[in-house]
C-alpha cells in the first residue's frame, strides 16, 4: 500500500509532446480571414456592362466613375474598340447593389463641360474629369449593353410628360434642346431632329413636361417661333419674339387657334404639323374643301398654288392648281382659249358651326352661281404681281351651271387686268378732255387779283396804324381823369357817402319790395291782417 | 514547480538527441539567450538571470514556418490592394505597390523605382524564400557550407527591417499631405498587410534557431 503510494507520487507524469505547435493557428487564422475577404470580394463583385460611345473623349479606364445624382455607382474598367471598329466600347463595372440602374431603357451619357444656348453645364468636370452618368429607365427588363448618348437627354424615361412628333417642311431648322414655349412659358424641349429623306421633311421629336402635356389636344397647332416677326396694323408696328433664347436659336410655340374647340387629349407620339409661323396656321391649315374650276381667259402668270380665294376680301379658300395639266385639258389650242384654274373653297374658314356642312355649302354655291356669283383674277400684291381669285356677285345670272370635266365651273367675271385697262383708258381720256388752257388763264387772273388785294391790304395796315395812335392819346386822357378818382380826393369821398346813403335807403325799402313781390296788388289793395293764432288745446 | 522540472528532464531523457561535435550542446553547455551566460544544459533556468534555458528552441522550425506561411498569405493582399489612395481635387487615384513602381519608371525616376522595388518586393520575397530554404536546409544536405548558411541567415535578418521603409514613406505622406479638399493621401489596406508581412518575417527570422544549421550539417 505504502509502496504503491510512493510509486504513484514519485512517478513522473509522462506526456508525449504535441508534434504541432500552437503557432500554426496564426497562418490558419490568416488564411480564414483571407478566404473571408476573397468571398466578400466575390460577393460584391460588380455587374459588368458595355456602353457604346462614338468616342472616348475624357474617359479614363479605372478612373472614370459612373454616377447617378453625383453618387458613385460604378467604375469604368476598360475602353476598347467595338467589333466593327466604328465605336468605342466602354466596359463598366456597376456595383452589385446598383442593378436597378440597368433597365433596358436606361440612358447613359458622358458629362463633359458644355456650352450651349441654354447655358453652361458640367463645369465641375473641368477639374475632376468627365464622368458617366445614368438616367434609370422604367423597363422591367435589364440589359448588359447600352448605347451611350452623345448629349444629355432632354427627358428621362421616368419623367412624366408626353412625346410628340412635329413634321416640318419649312426652311428654318431647329436644334435639339430648343425650347417649346406655351404663351411665353417654357414647357418642354426638342429632343430629336431627324430629316426624313423619303418625305423630304424634318421630323422633330419634342417632349412636353407634365403637367403641361394636358395642354396638347387634337386641335393644338405648333409653329416655329424662331427669330422675330414684325406686324404692321392699325395699332402700329409690333415686333414680337417669344423668348431671347428662341430668338437666337429658335423654338417651338403652340396654342389652339381661337376659332377651334379644345379638342380631345392626344396619345403619345402623335404627329403634328409644324407651321413656319403663327399666321401660317390660319392660312395653311387643312380644311375640308369644295373643288371648283374657274375658266380664265387672261394670263394666269402670278397665280400660285395656295394663293387666296376671297369673297369681297374675306378669305374662303385657296388656289389648288393654277392650271390643269395638258393631259387633262387641251391647254394650248385655238378651240379652248380658257385656262382652268382649280380652286378649293373651304367653308370651315368662315364658319366653325358643324350645322353648315360641306354639302350644304355646295348646294348654296350652286344657287349663288345661278344668281350671278362670278370669279375674277385680281392683283393681290402690286410689287410682286401676285394674283388672287376674287369672288363677287354680279348681275349676270346664269341659267345652266357649266361643268368642266367633273368640276363645277364658277363663271368668270371680267378679269381684273381687263377692267384695269378699261379704267386706265377712261382715266386717260378724261385727262385729255380737261380744259387745261382755260385753267391756266383763270389761274393767272386769280394771281393778278390776289396782287391787288395785297396792295389794298397794305393800305389797310397803314390806316390801322393811325387809329392806334389816336387810341394811345385817348388812353393818356383817361389816365388823367382817373387820377381825380383817387381815395383821398373829394369826389371819391362824396361818392362814397352817396353810396352809403343809397344802401341804407335800399335796406329800408327791402320789406316793402318783398311785400310787393309776394303780392303785387298790395300797392292798391291793402292786405287784411292774418287772424291771430289761437293756442290749440282741449276746451275746458 | 517540482513536477515541471521532472517533466522536462524526462522528455530530455526520452529524446536522446545527439548533438554534433564541436557544438556547445555536445559538451552539455547551453547559452542563455537572454544574458548570454554559458550554463550546464541540464539546467532549466539560467543561473544568473533566471531566464529559461534552451539547448535549442523548441519547435523552432515549425514556428518559423508558421510565421512565414502567414507572411506569405498576407503578401497577397499587400500587393493586390492599393497601398495608398491619392485624392487630388476629388479625383481619387488608388495605387498598389507595383503600380507605384511602374509610375516612377514612367516618370523617369529610376532610382526611386529601384528603391521601392527592392524594399517592397525584392527583399520581402527574398527573405521569405531564404528562410523557407534555411528551414529545409537544416534537415537536408545542401551545397552551401554551414558558414555560408549562417551568413545568409544573418544577412536576411539584417536586411529584413529595411522593408519597413515603404510603410514609413506611406505613413509620412499620409501625415504630411492633408490639404483638405484639394489633395489628400489615405493609407490603403495593403499598407497594413505589408506592415504585417515585414513584422512576421522579422519574427520568423528571430524564431529560427541558427544553431540548428550546425547540428544537421555535422550529422551527415
Amino acid at each position: 500500500m505504502n509502496d504503491d503510494q510512493a510509486d504513484t507520487i514519485a512517478r513522473p507524469i509522462l506526456e508525449t509532446k504535441s508534434r504541432f505547435s500552437v503557432i500554426w493557428l496564426l497562418p490558419f487564422i490568416a488564411f480564414i480571414i483571407g478566404m473571408g475577404m476573397v468571398y466578400h470580394q466575390w460577393q460584391n463583385r460588380g455587374i459588368e456592362i458595355v456602353l457604346v460611345f462614338e468616342n472616348a473623349e475624357g474617359l479614363e479606364a479605372k478612373k472614370t466613375k459612373v454616377k447617378f445624382r453625383n453618387v458613385d455607382i460604378g467604375t469604368l474598367k476598360s475602353i476598347r474598340f467595338s467589333e466593327d471598329g466604328a465605336n468605342v466600347d466602354a466596359v463598366v463595372e456597376i456595383d452589385h447593389d446598383m442593378q436597378r440602374f440597368l433597365q433596358a431603357d436606361s440612358q447613359f451619357w458622358v458629362v463633359r463641360p458644355r456650352i450651349g444656348s441654354s447655358g453652361v453645364s458640367g463645369f465641375g468636370t473641368l477639374l475632376s474629369g468627365a464622368y458617366i452618368t445614368v438616367e434609370p429607365g422604367k423597363s422591367p427588363y435589364s440589359a448588359e449593353r447600352f448605347v451611350g448618348l452623345e448629349t444629355p437627354p432632354i427627358s428621362s424615361p421616368t419623367d412624366a410628360g408626353i412625346k410628340l412628333n412635329l413634321l416640318s417642311s419649312g426652311g428654318k431648322s431647329l436644334q435639339e434642346g430648343n425650347p417649346v414655349i406655351y404663351r411665353g412659358f417654357e414647357v418642354g424641349a426638342i429632343e430629336t431632329v431627324e430629316f426624313d429623306v423619303e418625305s423630304r421633311r424634318v421630323s422633330y421629336g419634342i417632349f412636353i413636361r407634365a403637367p403641361f402635356d394636358s395642354l396638347i389636344t387634337t386641335n393644338t397647332h405648333f409653329w416655329n417661333s424662331g427669330g422675330f416677326s414684325v406686324t404692321a396694323n392699325s395699332a402700329g408696328l409690333t415686333v414680337d419674339f417669344a423668348s431671347l433664347e428662341s430668338f437666337i436659336s429658335g423654338g417651338v410655340q403652340f396654342d389652339i387657334p381661337e376659332d377651334l374647340e379644345l379638342g380631345q387629349a392626344v396619345v403619345e407620339s402623335r404627329n403634328f404639323t409644324l407651321y413656319p409661323n403663327k399666321n401660317a396656321i390660319t392660312e395653311d391649315r387643312t380644311y375640308e374643301y369644295l373643288e371648283y374650276v374657274i375658266l380664265v381667259e387672261d394670263s394666269v402668270g402670278g397665280l400660285e398654288i395656295d394663293a387666296p380665294v376671297e369673297y369681297r376680301g374675306i378669305r374662303i379658300g385657296r388656289v389648288h392648281r393654277p392650271y390643269l395639266g395638258f393631259h387633262q385639258t387641251n391647254l394650248i389650242s385655238p378651240d379652248e382659249n380658257r385656262i382652268a384654274v382649280v380652286i378649293h373653297v373651304e367653308p370651315k374658314r368662315i364658319t366653325q358651326n358643324d350645322d353648315y356642312s360641306k354639302e350644304w355649302f355646295d348646294e348654296q354655291f350652286r344657287g349663288w352661281i345661278k344668281t350671278g356669283l362670278a370669279a375674277s383674277l385680281v392683283t393681290a400684291n402690286y410689287i410682286t404681281g401676285a394674283l388672287k381669285v376674287s369672288l363677287d356677285m354680279t348681275n349676270d345670272a346664269v341659267e345652266e351651271i357649266e361643268y368642266f370635266g367633273n368640276y363645277t365651273v364658277i363663271p368668270s367675271a371680267k378679269s381684273g387686268f381687263a377692267s384695269i385697262l378699261e379704267k386706265t383708258d377712261q382715266l386717260l381720256s378724261k385727262l385729255n378732255n380737261l380744259p387745261l388752257d382755260e385753267l391756266a388763264q383763270s389761274t393767272n387772273q386769280a394771281i393778278l387779283s390776289a396782287n391787288t388785294a395785297m396792295i389794298s391790304a397794305n393800305d389797310t395796315v397803314l390806316a390801322t396804324q393811325s387809329v392806334l395812335e389816336s387810341v394811345d392819346a385817348t388812353l393818356a386822357e383817361a389816365r388823367r381823369s382817373l387820377e381825380g378818382l383817387q381815395t383821398d380826393s373829394p369826389i371819391y369821398q362824396k361818392l362814397e357817402n352817396n353810396l352809403d346813403e343809397l344802401e341804407r335807403t335800399l335796406n329800408m325799402m327791402q320789406p316793402f319790395l318783398q311785400e310787393i313781390r309776394r303780392k303785387p296788388n298790395s300797392l292798391i289793395f291793402s292786405d287784411s291782417p292774418p287772424p291771430d293764432e289761437q293756442p290749440k288745446g282741449k276746451n275746458p | 514547480m517540482h513536477a515541471e522540472e521532472s517533466k522536462v528532464s524526462a522528455t530530455s531523457q526520452q529524446k536522446q538527441i545527439v548533438y554534433a561535435k564541436g557544438t556547445a550542446a555536445s559538451h552539455g553547455i547551453a547559452n542563455c539567450h537572454v544574458c548570454n551566460q554559458l550554463a550546464v544544459s541540464s539546467l532549466s533556468y539560467c543561473p544568473r538571470c533566471k531566464g529559461r534555458l534552451h539547448v535549442r528552441y523548441a519547435n523552432s522550425i515549425q514556428q518559423t514556418l508558421a510565421f512565414i506561411v502567414t507572411a506569405m498569405l498576407l503578401y497577397i493582399p499587400a500587393n493586390a490592394y492599393p497601398i495608398m489612395t491619392t485624392t487630388l481635387l476629388g479625383d481619387a487615384a488608388p495605387s498598389t505597390i507595383i503600380s507605384g513602381v511602374i509610375l516612377f519608371i514612367d516618370h523617369g525616376s529610376y532610382f526611386v523605382a529601384f528603391v521601392i522595388f527592392t524594399a517592397s518586393i525584392l527583399i520581402p520575397i527574398a527573405k521569405m524564400l531564404i528562410i523557407l530554404w534555411l528551414c529545409y536546409a537544416t534537415s537536408k544536405n545542401t551545397r552551401l557550407s554551414k558558414l555560408e548558411l549562417t551568413r545568409l541567415y544573418r544577412a536576411t535578418e539584417f536586411i529584413g527591417k529595411w522593408s519597413m521603409i515603404d510603410i514609413f514613406v506611406v505613413a509620412i505622406l499620409v501625415a504630411l499631405v492633408q490639404v483638405t479638399g484639394l489633395m489628400s493621401i489615405e493609407p490603403g489596406l495593403a499598407a497594413r498587410a505589408f506592415a504585417m508581412v515585414v513584422i512576421l518575417t522579422m519574427i520568423a527570422a528571430h524564431q529560427f534557431d541558427v544553431r540548428l544549421i550546425w547540428d544537421r550539417q555535422q550529422q551527415s
